[in-house]
């Protein structure tokens, strides 16, 4: 690959970038369902259906509290992180493709385990987002825009 | 980097590196890997729509074409497929594509006027707009004649500009030409000097690729009749052109190109010595002079066969 085609920004760059944003978009969702409809979130994620005491109620909640203040850093992250995608940082590229491997790899192991289901409603989206993310990061096309400040490999005598 | 530098920091850059390149290639495959279980996640999910399977096969075929398989073909071809020069190019996915069928000898100012008179015209690059336009042009069946081609690889490199020829305003049929330029000093297998290297088919239908399933051109099988058809019309326009003709410079074969056409070729290699050809600008009476004269009596076409 020669040094001149690194120099732009290659499509696949981009799209990487842009599904990283749609991936924190989504967290940004959970995150507003659970600040906005407190009562329901509860119930259906941490009882799931089950009853539970004023005090159980309440402990859920400030534990909630924490789960998603920790998560917005989380997305906050990881929206710097692509933002560092798009400009070309290759430590923020294997980054994000370290991160898409994980939990494509969690939601493997879920899959395999559990007779493999995975049905659109439930996590497929995500984790579609997430083989998008580290087919289009992992390209050959990402990968010379983030190495194009490398010097050229030198060859074996 | 400063020369004492060297000693000291290279043991640790070469060995990072590797990690990365290692990083990278487990990446490369992993991300093929998965993209082939989405596949098989979307496939067994379509099966439960109904109606809405319809977009479910829509993006499977999407996500097969343009991702899976092209992915696989990346990490399977880096494998087999020889990366020296075989006479064919190849493809973004690492396939053999369209063989190389063409040399020429000359500079680019030389190649790009003699093409030019030929009748060429330059295809655009592939860019987001010269994209929109060949679907604009192709949905109101309007003619686009410096339409991109495709990107093909040679010696590890897209072809450095290409020339085609419309055929009746029709945008699945044309003529096109891509064209490479040697590295310097390189040689051909059998030790001819060459500047630039050709590879020309005749585009003859929109169809779907047997190696990716993507939407592509189909090219007319017989490559030779393609190759002549630019020599011909070189031969018109540039009376200052010589020929040499390497007769079987390859074996005559048949096979199939990145897109799964079949081609067969005799296996002659056309050289087009474009050297002598004045430039337009700053020799405009030189090459009225020069139409039609031939420097001595030399013949315009050598041909060029093996010993035995």
């Amino acid at each position: 690959m020669s040094a001149a085609s690194g120099k732009r920004r290659p499509a696949p760059t981009t799209m990487g970038a842009v599904l990283m944003c749609l991936r924190a978009l989504a967290g940004v969702l959970v995150i507003a369902v659970a600040f906005g409809d407190r009562e329901d979130f509860l119930n259906d994620v941490i009882f799931e259906g089950a009853k539970a005491t004023a005090e159980e109620q309440a402990a859920a909640s400030a534990f909630v509290d924490v789960l998603m203040i920790g998560y917005g850093a989380w997305l906050l992250f990881y929206l710097v992180l692509s933002w560092l995608v798009l400009r070309g940082v290759n430590w923020a590229r294997v980054a994000a493709m370290l991160f898409a491997t994980v939990s494509i790899l969690v939601s493997f192991f879920e899959w395999w385990q559990s007779g493999l289901e995975i049905t659109l409603r439930t996590t497929l989206p995500s984790l579609a987002l997430d083989i998008l993310i580290l087919l289009a990061l992992s390209s050959r096309a990402a990968r010379a825009f983030a190495r194009r400040n490398d010097p050229a490999p030198t060859l074996a005598p | 980097m400063p020369a004492t530098a060297t000693q000291h920091t290279r043991p640790t850059r070469t060995k990072r590196r590797s990690l990365s390149a290692a990083l990278d290639n487990f990446f490369f495959v992993f991300g093929g890997l998965a993209a082939v279980w989405l596949a098989v996640l979307l496939a067994s999910d379509s099966l439960e729509w109904g109606w809405g399977a319809i977009w479910f096969a829509l993006a499977f075929w999407l996500l097969l074409a343009y991702l899976v398989l092209p992915r696989l073909h990346r990490i399977l071809t880096q494998l087999y497929v020889p990366n020296y020069f075989i006479g064919r190019a190849r493809t973004s996915d690492g396939l053999l594509g369209d063989p190389v069928n063409l040399a020429l000898l000359g500079d680019s100012e030389q190649l790009e006027q003699t093409m030019d008179a030929a009748g060429w015209t330059r295809a655009d690059q592939v860019t987001g707009a010269s994209s929109r336009r060949i679907i604009t042009s192709t949905l109101t069946r309007q003619s686009y004649d410096e339409a991109p081609v495709s990107p093909l690889f040679l010696f590890g490199r897209q072809q450095d500009f290409a020339y085609q020829q419309e055929v009746e305003g029709n945008p699945s049929k044309r003529h096109h030409v891509r064209f490479w330029k040697c590295p310097e000093g390189w040689m051909l297998p059998g030790g001819h000097r060459v500047d630039w290297l050709a590879a020309g088919t005749f585009d003859r239908a929109v169809g779907f690729s047997l190696f990716t399933l993507q939407v592509t051109h189909k090219i007319d099988a017989n490559t030779d009749i393609e190759r002549d058809h630019i020599v011909a019309t070189v031969r018109e326009a540039e009376p200052k052109a010589r020929f040499v003709v390497i007769r079987d410079f390859s074996t005559g074969y048949h096979a199939r190109n990145g897109g799964g056409d079949s081609i067969h070729t005799d296996g002659d290699l056309p050289v087009i010595d474009l050297r002598r050809v004045a430039l337009a600008a700053g020799a405009g009476a030189d090459a009225g002079e020069a139409a039609g004269e031939v420097a001595g009596d030399e013949p315009r076409t050598t041909e060029l066969r093996g010993l035995s």
